[in-house]
């Protein structure tokens, strides 16, 4: 049987850290009990589990994570107690780290203690008596540090020799009450600074590396400055670096494919391999690069300590559309692509800020509706300059006016959920702000490894079933052995949903080349290409079916068209996400009919106003 | 006067949260106690945000939290 070893701490003493060390590569991710909060585990070796709790200050918890851990500290809730816990302090913030300490020990709570940063201790010549405070506190100490993974393998072999911790807690019947009374906290930080004395034999110098990158990074002009440069740099990284990558992967999907078409004789095997099997998991690592160069860009931050920075700067300003500032990177990676948007709203804290922040993500531009709008506006709008300037086209400030409309829209719905969603946690800014440190890349890479493992498999699943049954529905049934989507069941859906669709000047063709857009928005291109009898990647493609589609559709339509996918629902790998993220079909369900409801209202105000102007 | 309407760069003496406190902590309050924010501690408000009445920067033993102004004004300090 294995021995299940918790990791517990504050946040910022370098406990996940620590953890990645312990476990290396041998993790997976799972939710708690009960809650849709992430629980992080890893092996050492067969015979240790190992958990990486939610940190906390102190065990007056507030939060859904604060409380998890609470739960296994003290034995309560549906959370099972570890066998030994492993108490994470920060070297260089004794005076922060021994609350909990104390506070477990006075409960007469068992743990070894890794004394974390031991190395910058050291560069800041703190010096400390260690026998003297294992002594004070009763317990095993290992200095450590996690970065360089000094001390890690003697904390390993400690584990060994460790016999499962047997407590007999004395919890205050009314602990919450005792935990956060005035006299109780100032004792223990009496508590504090009677230890710090008797261990501490050189101070600790000040971080004055810290504050000197402070006064630039927090400068009331400059530091917006500087968040904005850096956002602009992570979006042009999201675009510019990922491309090639995903240009790559979309060739060797189409070289499989090619091999594979020539490799199966049978038409129908081989379109279910080549469009079916082949297009599904390529649809899903396409959006691979984006995802692992996002994951990257948010953990480089969160380990030099910025992330924090960033949310104090945009605090207030988020605030008063009822998001916090760190949603400001979700939102804004979001316009890359909306399932690594998602997946980073991980660094908000609160539940419902988080939630808020996911539910108004689809309504931010991502990449993928960019060939949609080309071909749409490249129909509507003639490419002429604004105001007799030759160099402010009219298509780039219409493309410029979706985009923000994308973006307003999803400020407004953030304030009504905000207004209608139940507030089951304080919404608080009040958090520390930890001192700048060097991340380690060998830490980043293993994130990024076991972050894009999770989107693989958890949403890579749905996404794969759903390009599936939209293959089907495209292809079948067959006409003379061969498929036709104007006669496929999708056809069929498409006539079946016209006449709701009809008041946004949608007729069956348009109802049709929506429905496979739901795996992928820009599949909505080829898909009016091939209703209309137009060959993808003939000459002159894009005009001959910008063309087309006018003389098809006619004005209305389309306007309403390109408004539709300014609100639609976001594709299924979205969906997908979303479902993951919230652990639930609610909130997806809910997003698809909030998001195909503004979509339908404002296709079909557009379509009217067409109509009465032309 | 409260954390928030203090003036910056000075040194503060927090009043509020004392042993003979009555009144039930919230847990803002209590999570400023648990950061130090206790009766007699000595801090320091080191930013304050330009933008809507915006956040604060305050050190607090040898910490930097930030904290939004209604946060900060649960705090009472004299100089």
């Amino acid at each position: 049987m294995t021995t299940q070893v918790a990791l517990i701490g504050m946040p910022n003493v370098g406990k996940t850290a620590l953890f990645n060390k312990l476990t290396g590569s041998q993790q997976r991710v799972a939710n708690f009990a009960g809650v849709t909060v992430e629980k992080k585990v890893g092996k050492i070796g067969d015979q240790f589990e190992v958990i990486d709790l939610p940190g906390v200050y102190s065990l007056d918890a507030t939060t859904i994570d604060e409380k998890i851990t609470k739960d296994f500290l003290l034995g309560k809730g549906a959370q099972r107690a570890a066998d030994i816990f492993i108490l994470v302090l920060d070297a260089t913030h004794l005076d922060k780290s021994l609350y909990l300490a104390l506070q477990l020990k006075k409960l007469g709570h068992e743990f070894i203690i890794a004394l974390n940063l031991m190395d910058e201790a050291r560069k800041r010549k703190f010096q400390i008596d260690l026998p003297k405070l294992s002594s004070i506190l009763d317990s095993k100490i290992f200095p450590v540090s996690a970065s360089t993974g000094e001390g890690v393998e003697d904390l390993k072999a400690a584990l060994l020799e460790s016999k499962i911790q047997h407590r007999e807690l004395s919890v205050p019947a009314d602990y919450q009450k005792t935990f956060r009374s005035p006299k109780y906290v100032n004792s223990i930080f009496r508590e504090i600074d009677q230890i710090l004395k008797e261990i501490t034999i050189t101070p600790i110098q000040p971080d004055t590396f810290s504050e000197r990158i402070d006064r630039v990074v927090l400068h009331p002009v400059g530091g917006f400055l500087f968040l904005v440069v850096l956002l602009l740099f992570v979006f042009q990284m999201l675009f510019t670096w990922s491309g090639p990558l995903q240009d790559g992967i979309e060739g060797l999907f189409g070289y499989l494919g090619e091999i594979c078409s020539g490799l199966i004789p049978w038409p129908l095997l081989r379109s279910l391999v080549v469009d079916g099997l082949i297009s599904g998991v390529g649809g899903v690592l396409v959006f691979m690069p984006q995802i692992l160069l996002l994951f990257l860009f948010i953990q480089i931050l969160e380990d030099i300590g910025y992330l924090g920075r960033a949310a104090f700067l945009m605090d207030s300003i988020m605030r008063k559309i009822g998001l916090p500032g760190k949603a400001v990177i979700p939102l804004l990676s979001s316009h890359a692509c909306a399932i690594p948007g998602i997946m980073s709203t991980r660094i908000i804290d609160n539940h419902r800020e988080r939630l808020i922040t996911m539910m108004v993500i689809p309504l931010t531009t991502c990449s993928a509706r960019l060939p949609v709008y080309a071909i749409l506006i490249a129909a509507l709008i003639p490419d002429i300059g604004v105001g007799g300037m030759n160099w402010l086209r009219l298509p780039g400030l219409v493309l410029f006016a979706l985009y923000f409309l994308g973006f307003f829209s999803a400020l407004i719905i953030s304030m009504i959920f905000k207004r209608t969603l139940p507030n089951s946690s304080p919404s608080m800014l009040l958090m520390e702000l930890p001192p700048y440190r060097i991340p380690k890349v060998k830490n980043l890479f293993l994130v990024m490894k076991n972050k894009g493992k999770i989107f693989l498999s958890n949403a890579g699943g749905i996404i794969l079933i759903v390009s599936l049954i939209i293959w089907l529905l495209v292809t079948f049934p067959l006409q003379e052995g061969t498929a036709n989507i104007e006669q496929s069941y999708a056809a069929d859906i498409g006539r079946f949903f016209q006449p709701v669709f009809a008041p946004l000047g949608f007729d069956w063709k348009m109802t049709t080349a929506l429905i496979p857009s739901i795996a992928a928005r820009e599949v909505v291109v080829s898909a009016l290409s091939m209703v209309l009898s137009i060959e993808e990647g003939s000459a002159g493609f894009e005009s001959t079916l910008s063309s087309a589609l006018v003389a098809e559709f006619g004005l209305g339509s389309l306007a309403a068209l390109l408004i539709w996918f300014v609100f639609a629902p976001q594709c299924i790998s979205t969906f997908a996400v979303l479902k993951r993220e919230t652990n639930s079909w609610k909130w997806p369900i809910i997003m698809v009919v909030y998001t195909m409801a503004l979509a339908y209202f404002f296709a079909w105000v557009t379509k009217l106003l067409v109509s009465l102007w032309f | 006067m409260t954390l928030y309407s203090a003036p910056t760069l000075k040194f503060l003496t927090v009043t509020s949260f004392s042993e003979d406190h009555s009144q039930d902590i919230s847990d803002t309050e209590s999570r400023l106690m648990h950061f130090g924010f206790i009766h007699g501690a000595q801090v320091m408000v080191k930013k304050k945000s330009l933008l809507f009445t915006g956040p604060l920067l305050v050190e607090v033993r040898g910490r930097l939290i930030a904290l939004t102004k209604a946060e900060a004004d649960l705090v009472e300090v004299s100089l």
